[in-house]
């Protein structure tokens, strides 16, 4: 295989581990407030995902994998709201621990290395169809 | 490598024809097109056979991606991959059949 096809093969790995992580941010972000329905129940926990890299026996070369999709084990945050139903005896109730703030950076990192990606793969097709227009 | 003389030109166009991992030495053309100092199966026609074969099998892979899509089950950029390397292959195909025609015409109609 063509180096310049295998290049376009790995960036369509990275693309496609950066949708995810992309996924796993819509996730925590849509989630952001979803509260318990009881004192004792828990609010919706943050989720974090890490890569791995893997390297591919058909193009001999190290590609991008999603590792795992795990949850983000901080404290929970609380806010004061007496009447919800899944408020404590002293009124707080427990809020997901998600930042809205550090998953729009992580949205925005993703997005950038999504972009990279993306121009690795339309710099590669560029350069494989200039070296066959050649021929003509 | 400097291609200066016909006979690396000659080389040249066994190389391309070798690259395309031409192996079948049946095929119509060998013998007929004077190839006998080239290499059993390394003519233009299972050249082209061969270009054209990987060719079929790259665009039917973007067409199993395609589908595979339609039902939600591929990943766009899978698609994307697999359609952009069936182009690729066609048009190298077509470039180099395109070429060698154009040799040939070249040959047929030089004044002896």
């Amino acid at each position: 295989m063509d180096d310049l096809t295998k290049s376009s093969l790995i960036a369509t790995s990275g693309m496609k581990a950066q949708a995810e992580r992309i996924r796993v941010v819509s996730e925590n972000m849509a989630n952001a407030d979803s509260l318990p329905a009881s004192p004792d129940d828990t609010p919706y926990r943050r989720k974090t995902i890490s890569f791995r890299t893997v390297l591919d026996n058909n193009i001999g070369a190290d590609m991008v994998k999603v590792k795992k999709i795990d949850v983000d084990r901080s404290e929970f945050q609380k806010k004061y709201d007496p009447k919800h139903p899944a408020a404590d005896s002293s009124g707080y109730v427990l809020t997901p621990n998600v930042n809205p703030l550090i998953e729009l950076m992580d949205m925005r990192e993703a997005n950038r290395t999504y972009e990279a990606n993306l121009n690795v793969v339309s710099v590669s097709k560029q350069l494989l169809t200039n070296t066959v227009n050649m021929l003509k | 490598m400097p291609i200066t003389t016909i006979n690396s030109a000659i080389q040249a166009y066994t190389a391309a024809a070798k690259s395309f991992g031409a192996a079948d030495s049946s095929s119509i053309g060998n013998g007929a097109m004077g190839t006998d100092a080239l290499p059993a199966g390394a003519d233009f026609a299972s050249m082209l056979k061969d270009g054209v074969h990987s060719a079929i099998e790259a665009g039917r892979q973007g067409e199993q991606m395609s589908e595979k899509a339609l039902a939600g089950k591929a990943d766009v950029r899978e698609v994307v991959a697999a359609v952009n390397n069936a182009e690729l292959t066609l048009q190298t195909v077509v470039a180099v059949r395109d070429k060698v025609i154009g040799a040939y015409n070249d040959i047929l109609k030089m004044p002896i």
